[in-house]
């Protein structure tokens, strides 16, 4: 209880200063019908899940009937149809939201944007979806979110940067107002090992791993088939993504560290005890049937506890070195970490209700529920802090990868992804060899030709 | 003689070999599939040609209630859609592909050379490059997304530049016919409706078919149109079994399963129509 | 172009020696083809310029009834149908017709197509943006869709050319009217008019709707796309949220620039490498299957037959996705690597243990794309197979009979007379095939994706795009990267060659030229 309380006190005085800051640069833009609730009002939220209590003109007045569509994966809508019930019950606001109908329909996080990219109306798409923060660039350049601000909008924008996680809430940061409802805080992978043929000390070492592989005939897992994991040696060298940045950012792509790292890449694609996995827990799996040693796993795909005792090891990626006799500098392994959001669709007929269904499927309780339900990592600092979610060996695993080599996945141009990607094959078919880089042509490739438009 | 004789059985015999090799050749992926159908193993990766058990399980998850995630994968109301869309769509177009046809072989009038000539040029441009623009044509419209009415709309109102097989076989139908009705003072229109249709059975039949089996085999417009689980065709709802989603081949047996399922008919309509697909490449010029 | 002829059989010629006469068969197709090519392109500015003198026609006799005209008629240049109504109760429906059309056409232009069309030069001007409403509520507030706005203008010129046919159509209907009267003779009855559009002018009833459905379907679409090349319609001005506007040849040059610019003519190369093996292996093979199944001692024809038939009854989508898994390629790993990697390991010792096989579809460009070739050929081949058995049947008997007096074997009865009849009937056939290969979408799509890919000047270039996949990815695949305008260039390219070769067939076609000779 001390803990929460700090939290809460530490926060609201951070917003307090942040609402400040954004109020004297967003003066010219915020007048009018926003004027009485200028970001500065934020450091009256305290109540952190219902934020419109603090609204002085809400009332519990029942809303129209109407019904709101939600994009949700699949795996988590049996969770979330449960909480509706809770939802549209008499013991939240009185009932307010009885006549309100929730339809899920499973939409994979990744695949939302392509369909917005098509049509973004509800009917083709769904009032409220959930997608992953690398999108956010694209989504806002789309107008495809509705940022939270104005009557209503403007006090879950205060609730969700008062309760959640600073890196988690800065991606979608504009202007001092979200433009989504962070609701994970866990999108990223670090390494499973079989603990029977690796110790702890040998699994922080990729060379290690690979002469036991060689030793005991098995693979390591390393999906370089997805610009997901690819830039894993990229990142470990010290090449710097700046998902913010204009397209000139991909220069980093070539430079001095870029090289090593494509070194790096090539030395490790061409090594054959490294396999490309396709879908998903295939490390995982391979441990258990004995066929791989260590290798890749994502936070969805993590370990069961039945897994896990019978020999499946988490841990932060190991070190790997560029040259080819495994000598010279070690450098961490790195890897993009993110979390979900949970954005309301711009064209949505219902903003309100809308945002109060978000906020609803967003808010501590329900990130308590995820994570017992699925082992979810939460991005509210509250549930974060509890113990049972440090404990957690996959979110220990992420957390000390990300602290460890992690780039926050922000804002990445879908030609980034195709770009790395056809490197990737170009190292496996022999086209890009330690004489001929080919970076330029990476960068060019990753920048998506803009210049020739 | 004898000589002559067992040369010809040697090179009946050599034409036996070939003839089952390839049939091996040419059936063994078929029979693949449908041995995985019927297998326990899910995954596409197995060396076995024989599944190691055989089960009805993996039909079973293509009916409601066969599956936790059938919710997911509702193989049944995707044949659902693609039935309805494809009967609506099959009407309209043979209808159109009938009126052409009777106005390009039995009249003659001034546009019709050019008629021919720019319908064939269109019939020849591939469809979805224009897909997006005829999306947001018929959005207008509320025809999408996820509307059966405007798919069908999309699959069948351009269907009359598909004239040609079926103006052949008019082609052929002796204008004889024609004339002694005109005498006894039925109207063009009568004529149509009442002689050269009943007369033109096998094509109607062929044109009946091929609109039909044309919406069950596609799949880009299909996908373009459909954005919800609910209202996907079945083309594009099988393509989820394996669209790596999950670990590699989960859904295969499923795939397996439900492409079993939607072939046989696909099949018999096939064989049954097969003859009338001789005709239609063969007949119009043979006959010419 | 009546050059049929030259494609006549030449089975009478069999006391050639053979070689003589299959070259002579392909040397005559292809200067047939060269012929019909040029013919084609004489054509063109002939065409062009009949299509501005009957303009011109048109134009002038709307002037000449105009002077000729008595004032009902002249009226019916300012309400359209006026002519009709006012001068018999007998042309009332035919005069409301068309006045109605005066009416729906003014309506649209005012309240659909003019607001839109008013925008066509710029493409729009208002950008769509947040801002507050009057509840208070941070609200998006609808600017221009640029899409909207093409797609509108141009239906609403196709709606005003065929209102001007409907125009001119007036006038003509309002001056024949006054010159029946003036000569003294009845003006039609309402049912002599309905008789007309079930009789002589019963092409126009029954056509009426399927070209409505064409021109929306295909014309119309087809336009826009055109004028989307001219554009920048791509990811970074995708409509709703930002405007596209006019950028004239830019994106041409872009397309046929340094980096697109090599990998369209690759493949294009590719595309038309494909289209031509894809064309001729179905063919070749085909042919020779149905000639074994067709030899006379050969039992069980169906069965055979049947077998094949049903590798094409099997729908596509089903076949190909499966095709694609059973080839499917894990590299260094037994456990996810496809059946055929397994079966060829188990059976034939190929690859080792743990190596995952050969990667089939996405490793060696070369690889990847004799498969594609190979597997389109287990799908196609039947298709010949049934059309030439069809054909085979159709072979008079008689000409087998006068050739075997002669004393011919059996392979130059195939030179002589099996060939080229297949050839005479299928000749046509084979360039639309061939068009229809170029545009072979779900062969490549399914199999391979256009993988596998490669790095060419920054631009990813998958081995075995086709144009038309090529387009797909460029536009639909990843909508967030999409280029319509660049897809839209390559479109009009494909369509361009496509349209040629169906121009060529259609001249060849012997049914069409000789269609009325016939009956």
């Amino acid at each position: 209880m001390k803990k929460l309380l700090a939290t809460l006190l530490a926060s609201t005085m951070a917003l307090t200063a942040i609402g400040g800051l954004v109020a004297c640069g967003d003066g010219g833009e915020g007048s009018g019908a926003e004027a009485g609730l200028k970001p500065a009002d934020f450091s009256k939220v305290t109540h952190l899940d219902d934020p419109l209590l603090d609204k002085e003109d809400e009332t519990n007045a029942k809303v129209a009937a109407c019904t709101i569509s939600v994009w949700a994966p699949a795996e988590i809508i049996p969770t979330f149809e449960a909480m509706m019930e809770t939802f549209k019950s008499a013991d939240y606001h009185e009932g307010k939201y009885a006549d309100v109908t929730v339809n899920f329909e499973a939409k994979e996080e990744g695949k939302v944007q392509d369909a917005l990219g098509t049509d973004a109306s509800v009917a083709a798409s769904a009032d409220l979806f959930f997608f992953p923060s690398d999108h956010t660039g694209n989504m806002i350049r789309n107008n495809w979110l509705l940022p939270l601000r104005g009557a209503t909008g403007s006090y879950y924008s205060a609730a969700v940067m008062q309760r959640d996680d600073k890196g988690c809430t800065d991606v979608v940061n504009q202007n001092g107002y979200a433009y989504a409802f962070p609701a994970t805080n866990d999108n990223g992978y670090y390494l499973v090992y079989n603990k029977s043929d690796l110790t702890e000390d040998e699994a922080d070492n990729l060379d290690t791993i690979l002469a036991k592989a060689e030793e005991k005939e098995k693979k390591f897992v390393w999906d370089y088939g997805s610009g997901y994991y690819l830039p894993t040696f990229f990142f470990g060298t010290g090449v710097e993504l700046d998902m913010r940045g204009p397209k000139s950012k991909f220069d980093s792509f070539n430079s001095p560290e870029a090289e090593l790292g494509a070194k790096a890449m090539i030395k490790y694609i061409n090594n054959s005890n490294i396999i490309k996995s396709t879908g998903n827990g295939s490390s995982v799996k391979g441990i258990m049937d004995g066929e791989v040693i260590a290798g890749f796993c994502g936070t969805w795909e993590a370990p069961t506890e039945e897994q896990r005792n019978a020999g499946v090891g988490l841990k932060k990626l190991p070190m790997f070195t560029v040259n080819a006799d495994n000598s010279g500098t070690k450098y961490q392994m790195g890897g993009f970490y993110g979390g979900k959001y949970c954005g309301i669709n711009s064209n949505t007929k219902n903003a309100a209700v809308a945002m109060a269904v978000a906020n609803y499927l967003t808010n501590s309780a329900a990130q308590l529920k995820r994570f017992e339900v699925q082992q979810t990592g939460p991005s509210n600092k509250t549930i974060a802090a509890r113990e049972d979610v440090q404990n957690n060996p996959s979110l220990k695993a992420y957390l000390a990868q990300a602290t460890a080599g992690g780039v926050a996945q922000g804002d990445i141009m879908g030609s980034y992804w195709s770009g790395i990607q056809t490197y990737a094959d170009d190292i496996s078919n022999g086209k890009v060899t330690l004489t001929n880089l080919g970076l330029a042509n990476l960068v060019k490739a990753m920048a998506g030709m803009l210049e020739a438009e | 003689m004898i000589g002559l004789r067992s040369k010809r059985i040697a090179s009946d015999v050599t034409i036996y070999i070939i003839l089952s090799v390839m049939v091996a050749i040419w059936l063994f992926p078929l029979v693949w599939l449908v041995l995985r159908a019927f297998g326990t193993e899910v995954s596409n990766t197995s060396a076995l040609v024989f599944p190691k058990g055989y089960t009805l399980e993996n039909f079973k998850q293509l009916f409601p209630g066969g599956a936790s995630d059938y919710a997911q994968f509702p193989y049944m109301t995707w044949i659902l859609n693609t039935l309805l869309i494809a009967l609506g769509s099959c009407t309209i177009s043979t209808l159109f592909v009938l009126m052409v046809s009777y106005a390009l072989s039995r009249m003659r009038f001034k546009m019709r050379k050019k008629l021919m000539n720019i319908a064939l040029i269109l019939g020849l441009f591939p469809g979805f490059l224009s897909m997006i623009t005829l999306y947001f044509m018929f959005n207008l419209f509320d025809f999408t997304p996820n509307n059966r009415l405007g798919l069908m709309f999309a699959y069948s109102l351009g269907a009359g530049t598909g004239y040609y097989i079926v103006k052949g076989f008019f082609d052929t139908v002796p204008l004889a016919i024609d004339e002694a009705a005109r005498i006894d003072g039925a109207t063009k229109n009568r004529i149509f409706w009442t002689m050269i249709i009943p007369l033109s059975k096998p094509i109607i039949i062929y044109t009946i078919l091929t609109n039909f089996i044309g919406p069950w085999c596609d799949y880009i417009m299909a996908s373009v149109f459909m954005t919800k689980t609910k209202y996907y065709t079945v083309a594009v709802g099988i393509r989820q079994f394996i669209d790596g989603l999950t670990l590699p081949g989960t859904h295969f047996a499923r795939f397996c399963a439900g492409g079993v399922l939607i072939s046989v008919p696909i099949v018999i309509l096939f064989l049954i129509m097969q003859k009338f697909y001789v005709e239609g490449i063969t007949g119009g010029a043979a006959k010419g | 172009m009546e050059n049929s002829t030259q494609t006549t059989p030449t089975w009478k010629l069999y006391n050639r020696p053979w070689y003589a006469k299959l070259g002579m068969g392909f040397v005559n197709y292809f200067k047939n083809v060269g012929l019909m090519i040029w013919g084609v392109l004489k054509a063109i500015p002939v065409k062009l310029w009949a299509l501005l003198l009957a303009i011109g026609h048109g134009f002038q006799g709307l002037w000449y009834r105009f002077k000729k005209g008595d004032w009902r008629t002249r009226m019916s240049y300012l309400i359209m149908g006026f002519g009709d109504f006012s001068r018999s109760p007998r042309h009332f429906v035919i005069g409301f017709f068309y006045l109605a059309v005066e009416a729906l056409f003014v309506l649209f232009l005012i309240f659909g197509g003019g607001p839109f069309l008013l925008k066509f030069g710029t493409l729009g001007t208002e950008v769509e943006h947040f801002g507050f409403n009057a509840a208070g509520e941070y609200v998006k507030i609808d600017g221009d869709n640029s899409l909207k706005i093409l797609i509108f203008s141009i239906a609403t010129i196709m709606l005003a050319i065929f209102f001007i046919v409907m125009y001119i159509s007036n006038t003509k209907s309002a001056f024949k009217a006054q010159q029946t009267v003036e000569s003294g003779k009845e003006l039609s009855t309402f049912k002599q008019q309905l008789n007309y559009a079930l009789n002589d002018g019963y092409h126009v009833t029954i056509l009426a709707l399927p070209i409505f459905g064409v021109l929306l379907m295909t014309v119309l679409p087809l336009i826009c796309n055109i004028l989307v090349a001219f554009t920048n319609y791509n990811y970074l001005h995708l409509p709703p949220a930002k405007l596209f506007t006019w950028t004239g040849f830019s994106a041409f040059k872009t397309t046929f620039g340094q980096s697109y610019g090599t990998l369209l003519w690759r493949t294009l190369g590719w595309t038309l490498v494909w289209a031509f093996f894809a064309t001729f292996t179905n063919f070749f093979f085909g042919m020779f299957l149905a000639m074994m199944i067709n030899k006379k001692s050969i039992k069980l024809k169906i069965f055979w037959r049947t077998c094949f038939v049903i590798v094409i009854a099997v729908p596509d989508f089903v076949t190909l996705m499966m095709m694609s898994q059973f080839f499917s390629f894990a590299k260094n790993t037994s456990t996810y690597t496809g059946a055929f990697n397994h079966i060829i390991h188990e059976w034939f010792n190929i690859g080792t243990e743990n190596d995952g096989g050969i990667n089939w579809l996405g490793g060696e460009p070369w690889l990847a794309r004799t498969m594609v070739i190979i597997i389109n050929l287990w799908r196609g081949m039947p298709f010949t197979m049934l059309a030439t058995m069809g054909i085979l049947m159709n072979i008079p008997a008689e000409l087998y009979e006068s050739s075997r007096i002669d004393g011919a074997g059996p392979v130059r009865r195939f030179i002589s007379i099996t060939f080229p009849y297949i050839m005479f009937v299928m000749g046509p056939q084979l360039i639309t095939t061939f068009t229809g290969n170029i545009n072979n979408f779900n062969v490549i799509f399914f199999l391979t994706g256009g993988g596998p890919t490669t790095n060419i000047n920054g631009v990813s270039y998958g081995a075995t795009n086709l144009l038309i996949t090529w387009l797909f990815s460029l536009t639909m695949q990843d909508r967030t990267s999409s280029r319509y305008n660049i897809g839209s260039v390559i479109g009009i390219f494909t369509f361009l060659i496509t349209a040629f070769l169906a121009l060529i067939v259609f001249n060849s076609s012997k049914s069409n030229t000789q269609e009325d000779t016939f009956q």
